[in-house]
């Protein structure tokens, strides 16, 4: 019985801001002051496919097209995993660092972790979501202590982001 | 140019762009970071329920060594935390298939036939029918289920357990605790006057060494090793290692010492005492008896750096705390080692029923010592008390202990049964609370413990010897139990913590710690013979099951002998016993063309040599016969191995240890030996040789020339020494050494974890060791110290020789 191989990327799509001269260099987070794009799945894979298909033409796009799937996407977020056969893998990857628009939107991907299974992507989804909370918040505080910015004083927040940081240093540990 | 590369600086410079999170002074911020943190919390969700998800079922969740065969059909094999869930999963199951669908089953097992049903036979009834023939031990079924078992020796004895554990066993025996069921060992009883049984005794050891009347053993406070060799043969005809233990007596009466043998060499060692006994030097009759009490004694082994503080927690609860045996157990408690108490001390204790406290759990967040009993602790290891081998009543009167068989057997018809038990922990207040012994009910059980080490195995004592050839691996204890109380201290132990092995993982510490074991590294007696010989007929089978074509060609690599090492062969002794299977040529032929001309050209040699074939595996198979005939003469010449002197014992083998390395160069004054008689001087002259019935022809020059000396080799670069190698010195001239350079051979060879390199157990001839010593050490000008011990070992499957580091074992 032959074992089909596959290999689950994690991915985060980063959008461009919008036409803004104080910060045009940078990009920045979705869920700013623009408009969420409104992006599913099935918008994912089309980016996939059409990727592959530009990079890698017709062959490249059909070694991938049966065995890649996607298998989480959180729109607000726009952290996702998807699903891709272990031979093609390093195919879609190339191809999905020289992704530009989705939805005619210019954005980035920026490839998280690569592993054979899926629990490991959805443990390194979690840990990128805890060190992004944890940079936040030391980044509010000194800004708030220079003055910047009130002071962030939500009891539930602070909460959940002590108990974010001893969780990771604890497995840093 | 200029502003191209100045415009690549000023890239350079920058620092590379952080994702931060843009001076964006966003209303939506919180929502971002609640939008992360519900993300994680999806995704460790969908991660916990993938764990108990239906691609895994109930029992895959269990570790390995509470797996069990039929629990995928079998609802009961799998523990009550998970049953509800494996009854769901076989409910699912039951659904989709055809034949259960409709009713309530779960699984489609059939009924039992008529004949099982019918048959109401208890379980012990069965078990005793399955006996004939071969004896199980207390614990046989709770090793039956977790260990392959293999009948050797009269017994059912647990060979090597069923999961891998290889390292398991090794870091078990280093630093946990190692715990082995040896109840197979046999124990025999010796009653007589003092003097009697002193004087029987030394006409099976070495003249020379210690006798049992010295001092720490004559009262009972310590175990003295024995090297026994048949009465008066010294230094031919070894046995093999035995313990004797005597009974601590204050009166002037008949005294009774126990002899601890290894079941190999029971049989012959009890005939031996028994002639030795009917036939006194002085010709008058002693009063000496002798009785076998192997099936009324249990015997645990305990190894590693955790034992001391397992066993002190699992005999705890003493019936007399003051007593010196139970204060000292609790004293050394926190040792870091068994190796720092004093070797082969007797420890007497009387505890109260181990199922009254189980399952003991030792603490790990260990409680210091006070300052009191660091004191004491200290005065316990510079002097360790006598009085703690002897048992005192509370009256004042003397507690035989184990020692007084009818005592122990009353105790064991009188303690309560095991649901007894249970009615008495349902009465308890708190559930889960240890039941409290009650003095008219419970019974205490009397034990032995014994720290035992390196000595047991070698048969002498090994102070010096100690700090170079032994790790801590060879260091632990022996409790003795009288008969009945077997399984309920194996729980007891089990549950503690210590990890259970059998025989193959105890062969493998020993080889670990540099040790040879008995029967497998004691060359030159019956027992090794017929462990040597049933392990070359199975190496042999194995080698004639492969087809021709793929077979390892051992004629054109030069080795005559790749089943056994054959030490006979290498001493000049014509006589080979029978045990052995020998090939010839023929017997090694691999290929096709010679292999269809032998057996078309002589049907009738065929004949012959399957005969003799089936015959050796016939003999192989049930030597009891061969062990009989040899016993029944006491000729050596009729006992091909008899005739062969093993160096056993430190003293011996420091004597040869200072011959090899002892320096010829310059600064020698005196004149260097040039025979091998003036080399081994020393030798003979530690032996103090020759007893009485050793023939004349036997003496001086013709014993050393059938001396075998036992030795370790640690392989001085890479690769493993293989079983039943040559050893051999560097050749002249050519790279590979030939059949003249062989001076020994190996016994067991293996990768050694405790060094990270190969290592060998091996035993050499006296001669080889002379030519080792004079061999002209091959030009290297800052004389080594081992320089002199330098051999190489050949392969066995055509690979170029290893070289290997040579010390005696003792």
């Amino acid at each position: 019985m032959v074992r089909f191989k596959n290999r689950y990327v994690c991915f985060e799509l980063l959008f461009e801001p919008p036409a803004d001269p104080a910060c045009a260099a940078r990009t920045s987070r979705p869920g700013q002051s623009q408009a969420p794009p409104v992006l599913s799945a099935k918008s994912i894979s089309q980016l996939v496919r059409d990727c592959v298909k530009l990079s890698f033409g017709d062959s490249g796009a059909g070694h991938v097209l049966m065995g890649t799937q996607v298998k989480y996407f959180n729109a607000r977020t726009c952290m996702g995993i998807i699903k891709v056969p272990r031979d093609h893998c390093r195919m879609v990857l190339a191809a999905m660092v020289l992704a530009t628009h989705v939805n005619k939107r210019p954005c980035t991907v920026c490839v998280r972790h690569v592993s054979g299974t899926i629990k490991k992507c959805q443990k390194a989804a979690i840990r990128v979501d805890r060190e992004l909370i944890i940079a936040w918040h030391q980044q509010q505080r000194v800004r708030a202590a220079s003055g910047e910015a009130p002071p962030v004083s939500n009891s539930a927040l602070s909460q959940l982001l002590q108990e974010s940081a001893s969780q990771i240093s604890a497995l840093e540990l | 140019m200029d502003t191209a590369r100045e415009a690549d600086e000023k890239r350079k410079a920058q620092p590379a762009p952080r994702y931060t999170l843009g001076k964006a002074r966003s209303v939506d911020v919180v929502g971002f970071v609640e939008a992360r943190a519900f993300e994680i919390n999806a995704l460790q969700r969908s991660l916990e329920d993938a764990r108990a998800a239906g691609n895994v079922r109930a029992f895959q969740t269990l570790p390995r060594h509470l797996r069990r065969r039929a629990a995928s059909h079998n609802v009961k094999r799998i523990p009550a935390r998970l049953r509800e869930r494996a009854i769901a999963e076989m409910k699912r199951s039951a659904q989709s298939s055809k034949a259960l669908a409709g009713t309530d089953r779960l699984t489609n097992a059939k009924r039992a036939s008529r004949y099982k049903r019918r048959r109401s036979r208890t379980v012990r009834d069965e078990y005793e029918l399955r006996q004939a023939g071969k004896r199980w031990l207390e614990t046989h079924v709770w090793h039956a289920k977790r260990m392959h078992m293999r009948e050797l020796w009269g017994t059912m004895v647990a060979e090597t357990p069923n999961e891998r554990s290889h390292r398991v066993a090794y870091r078990a025996a280093k630093e946990k605790t190692y715990i082995q069921d040896i109840s197979f060992f046999r124990t025999l009883e010796i009653t007589g006057p003092e003097a009697a049984i002193v004087g029987l005794v030394r006409r099976l050891t070495a003249p020379g060494s210690a006798t049992l009347a010295a001092k720490p053993y004559i009262t009972g406070a310590r175990m003295a090793p024995l090297a026994l060799h048949r009465a008066d043969m010294y230094p031919l005809a070894a046995l093999g290692p035995a313990s004797a233990l005597w009974q601590p007596a204050a009166d002037a009466g008949d005294r009774r010492l126990w002899l601890r043998v290894h079941p190999a060499n029971a049989d012959a060692i009890k005939a031996e005492l028994a002639s030795a006994i009917g036939s006194p030097p002085g010709g008058e009759q002693g009063e000496v008896r002798l009785a076998d009490v192997s099936c009324d004694v249990v015997s645990f082994e305990l190894l590693g750096g955790q034992s001391t503080q397992l066993l002190a927690t699992v005999l705890a609860q003493a019936a007399d705390p003051e007593a010196c045996g139970s204060a000292a157990l609790r004293l050394v408690r926190q040792v870091p080692s068994p190796a720092v108490l004093p070797e082969s001390v007797v420890v007497a204790l009387r505890i109260h029923d181990p199922r009254l406290s189980f399952p003991h759990k030792v603490d790990p967040g260990s409680v210091a010592l006070s300052d009191n009993e660091q004191r004491q602790l200290q005065n316990l290891l510079r002097r360790w008390p006598t009085e703690a081998s002897i048992l005192r009543h509370r009256g004042g009167g003397a507690d035989h202990g184990i020692w007084d068989r009818d005592a122990c057997a009353q105790g064991v018809a009188r303690r309560p049964a095991e649901h007894i038990l249970n009615a008495r922990r349902q009465q308890q207040l708190i559930p889960g609370a240890k039941l409290v012994p009650d003095p008219d009910a419970d019974v205490t059980v009397p034990l032995l413990l014994v720290r035992t080490g390196p000595e047991a195995l070698v048969g002498s004592r090994t102070a010096r010897a100690d700090r170079r050839c032994v790790d801590t691996l060879a260091h632990g204890w022996t409790l003795l139990a009288p008969r009945g109380w077997g399984m309920p201290l194996w729980m007891s132990l089990g549950f503690a913590g210590g990890r259970a092995q059998g025989l193959s993982e105890r062969h493998h510490v020993g080889f670990e710690a540099g040790l040879p074991t008995f029967p497998a590294n004691w060359p030159g007696t019956v027992a090794y013979d017929e462990w040597a010989g049933a392990a070359a007929a199975a190496a042999r089978q194995q080698w004639i099951r492969r087809p021709p074509g793929k077979r390892t060609n051992y004629l054109q690599l030069g080795i005559t002998s790749p089943f056994y090492p054959p030490f006979h062969e290498l001493l000049g002794i014509e006589d080979v016993p029978s045990v052995y299977p020998r090939v010839t040529a023929d017997g090694l032929e691999c290929r096709m063309r010679r292999l269809k001309k032998i057996s078309s050209n002589g049907r009738s040699a065929a004949a012959e040599t399957a005969q003799a074939a089936s015959a050796d595996d016939a003999m192989a198979v049930d030597p009891a016969p061969a062990v009989q005939e040899r016993l029944a003469s006491s000729d050596c010449s009729q006992d091909p191995s008899g005739s062969i002197w093993l160096v056993a014992g430190e003293l011996l083998a420091a004597a040869v240890e200072t011959q090899l390395v002892s320096g010829r160069g310059p600064c020698a004054s005196t004149p260097a030996p040039t025979s091998l008689l003036e080399w081994a001087a020393p030798l003979l002259g530690a032996a103090g040789c020759a007893g009485a019935s050793v023939p004349h022809s036997l003496r001086g020059q013709a014993l050393l020339e059938r001396c075998l000396v036992r030795v370790r080799l640690v392989c001085a670069g890479r690769g493993v020494l293989a079983n039943c190698a040559p050893i051999c010195l560097h050749p002249a001239g050519a790279a590979e050494p030939g059949d003249g350079d062989t001076i020994g051979y190996v016994m067991t060879g293996s990768y050694s974890l405790a060094r990270g390199c190969g290592m060998a157990i091996g035993a050499c001839s006296l001669r080889g060791l002379f030519r080792l010593w004079a061999s002209p050490s091959a030009g290297e000008a800052p004389r080594r110290a081992d320089a002199s011990c330098r051999v190489l070992v050949r392969s066995l499957g055509g690979a170029p020789s290893t070289t290997a580091v040579l010390t005696v074992l003792p």
